[in-house]
């Protein structure tokens, strides 16, 4: 067995695409949340986290004798590109890298009239782009493709760290996206889960999430000598599993998601007393942040600071696991805990503990979780060496 | 239209809006509980109610929990509809 | 880790571990071949009904597959897993949801659509029918890729994220449908007699070809 080390990060989203710009901007108090009036999206106006298209168009050229990308392959490509520029170590198109792909719709938009001729019918398919983002790198390793609804990520990370550590490969890309489309938009409106205004994770007056666009990049080795200067993170172990209540709405007393953090910690030899901070996902519905309260106390966890990140991009479904976990090791890395964004007084049942400003904290263990659509859960531990 | 035709079309597009393809219109009681007991429905079939209330009768819903109150019965909700559709 | 039951459904027919359990040669097209096999096949289940196509052919596969087996007495209910892999996804409702919003003058997106956009929520219906709570994933592969979801499977079991798990195809493009589920144990319990053979990837090609 060997051990997986984190060796490189990248996120894009409505706040930039860098981690270092993201971080500042998360630092400064500022949202990526928007009032939104693209009546091509929906036909009202709505808050929602996109990015920003004319910077997307400067940082990524379709090289001339490659095709055209689709957007949401931009900024798969483009994050990952960023992340493997800075970790040279990393050869991403060595038979010993594996590229796994997190993505809740990938290219959804290309169902729409007016998109249908721009390229070919099974584009509209994951493992079309998959392929196609693989081959970008030069990889000829099939790419593993996880669509799991919004732990995604977190079971991307997972997923890949367990392949690495069972001596599979050395290295693994893991990137995870989603962007925002009218198919989207109209979904959760739908469901009338939509705040209406800029979202308040675990807040008394939250009335909802805010959708956003995002791209997430995690680059892992079991070679610790291709780890850049600085703090060590490893990736311990995790955990996916199903609430078995309802396909829409989380379980009233958050057994699942509980399971999913006690089994992760289990599978990492961790009790509830060394976890230092749980990154929750938080996105800001009447219902998931009483459920995760629920769940983290259930797991012993309700003295631990937690935050989410949702109120500065936005839920980024299948990239939200991914970005919200490079924020979150770049908070271990920093000895800093970011403040929720949106939130100002409790609102859920249990006294769970949530980070209102920013923190100075040392962190060894902490415990980045997820919930989804089909009643899934997932969690996954990193600790900082 | 009358409340009693109203019940009856309510029933019909009920069954077909939320696939309860196993009833006949005449198994729903229209004072029976839709929610919890009686039929039974959850959360997304009173999202689909909302949809209906739109797409048949150009009534609009924003908040879902006003809507369960309306929605305790059949009968109920076409009282609400009558209602509505005589102060447009 | 053994196979221990297959179910397999195509071409209008039912097969469990390899034999023909049901034929139904009146179905005229999918839905209809679909919703009768399982009044025929299985116990009532109103919220079958609610389902869209892809999850009514894993319900349907799973009961065929479960019948009988009282998984949860013999494994705690967060060992079992479900671990599939399909092509395509939901797109069969995603069209449908699609349908939904392309005309801003008929835009009535509808959330029994939207809430089957997401290939996991057939798990969901999986497990909320058996009280299932292990782990769960969705893999996408362009065709049945034995080798990943062999090399998937197995990692899980080595790590001791399950003891039993329900794992193969699901697919339905709106054109084609296949599912095919094996039932993978890691030991028998003393008594029980069944068997088919090892969880291993030339095995589970010879049983998705039905060879």
């Amino acid at each position: 067995m060997h051990d997986v080390y984190v060796s490189g990060e990248n996120v894009i989203t409505s706040l930039g695409f860098t981690i270092e710009e993201n971080i500042e901007n998360i630092r400064n108090d500022v949202t990526g949340v928007r009032l939104r009036g693209d009546k091509k999206l929906f036909p009202e106006d709505f808050f929602a986290s996109i990015i920003d298209s004319q910077q997307l168009d400067r940082e990524f050229h379709s090289p001339e004798h490659k095709p055209d990308f689709t957007r949401f392959e931009k900024i798969m490509i483009c994050s990952a590109e960023k992340a493997l520029a800075e970790n040279t170590h990393i050869d991403a198109s060595s038979e010993k890298t594996i590229f796994v792909i997190s993505s809740t719709k990938g290219n959804i938009d290309l169902l729409e009239e007016d998109k249908k001729i721009l390229f070919e019918p099974d584009r509209v398919y994951l493992w079309k782009s998959a392929e196609i983002i693989a081959e970008y790198f030069g990889n000829k390793n099939k790419p593993v493709v996880i669509s799991n609804a919004c732990v995604s990520g977190v079971l991307a990370i997972s997923t890949a760290s367990e392949m690495l550590r069972s001596g599979w490969y050395n290295h693994a890309v893991v990137i995870g996206g989603d962007i925002v489309t009218e198919f989207v938009v109209s979904g959760f409106q739908s469901f009338k889960s939509l705040s209406f205004g800029p979202c308040k994770p675990f807040d008394l007056n939250r009335d909802g999430l805010n959708l956003g666009e995002g791209a997430g990049t995690i680059l892992m080795t079991t070679r610790k000598e291709a780890l850049p200067k600085g703090a060590i993170i490893k990736v311990l172990g995790g955990a996916c599993n199903n609430d078995a209540n309802h396909i829409s709405g989380p379980s009233r007393t958050g057994e699942g998601l509980m399971l999913a953090v006690t089994r992760a910690m289990k599978n990492s030899g961790l009790t509830a007393e060394q976890i230092d901070f749980i990154s929750a996902h938080g996105t800001a519905t009447p219902y998931n942040d009483e459920m995760e309260s629920k769940a983290f106390s259930a797991a012993g966890l309700c003295h631990v600071p937690l935050n989410s990140l949702k109120g500065y991009f936005g839920h980024t479904l299948g990239a939200a696991g991914i970005i919200e976990s490079a924020i979150a090791i770049q908070g271990m890395k920093q000895n800093i805990l970011f403040k929720t964004m949106g939130y100002s007084e409790l609102g859920v049942t249990e006294k769970i503990s949530v980070v209102d400003r920013l923190t100075e904290k040392t962190q060894k263990y902490i415990v980045k979780t997820a919930s989804g659509f089909g009643g899934c859960n997932a969690a996954v531990i990193l600790e900082k060496l | 239209m009358e409340e009693q035709e109203l019940i009856e079309k309510l029933r019909k597009e009920i069954i077909q809006q939320l696939n309860l393809e196993e009833l006949k219109p005449e198994d729903i009681d229209p004072d029976a509980a839709l929610f919890g007991e009686g039929l039974g429905l959850d959360s997304i079939d009173a999202l689909e109610i909302i949809v209906l209330l739109e797409k048949n009768y150009g009534i609009k819903i924003e908040d879902p929990k006003e809507g369960k109150k309306i929605f305790s019965s059949i009968r109920t909700l076409a009282k609400y509809i009558m209602d509505h559709q005589k102060a447009q | 880790m053994l196979i221990t039951k297959t179910a397999h459904i195509v071409d209008n027919q039912v097969l469990v571990n390899g034999n023909i359990l049901y034929h139904n040669e009146e179905a005229i097209d999918y839905k209809d071949f679909i919703k009768s096999t399982f009044r025929q096949l299985c116990p009532a289940y109103p919220k079958f009904f609610k389902m869209d196509n892809l999850c009514k052919l894993a319900f349907l596969a799973s009961e065929v597959l479960l019948k009988d087996e009282h998984l949860t007495e013999k494994y705690p209910k967060e060992e079992i897993g479900l671990i599939i892999m399909n092509a395509s996804s939901s797109i069969d409702v995603d069209k449908d949801h699609q349908q939904t919003i392309n005309s801003r003058e008929n835009y009535f997106p509808s959330p029994s659509f939207f809430v089957y956009t997401l290939p996991n929520v057939m798990l969901g219906e999986i497990c909320i029918k058996n009280h299932f709570f292990g782990e769960n994933a969705v893999y996408i592969s362009e065709h049945f890729d034995a080798d990943t979801l062999f090399r998937q499977v197995n990692l899980f079991f080595n790590i001791n994220r399950m003891s039993a798990c329900i794992t193969g195809w699901i697919e339905n493009n709106g054109t084609n449908y296949e599912a095919f589920l094996m039932l993978v144990e890691v030991d028998l319990k003393v008594g029980d007699l069944k068997e088919i053979c090892n969880f291993a990837v030339p095995e589970i090609y010879k049983l998705f070809n039905r060879q």
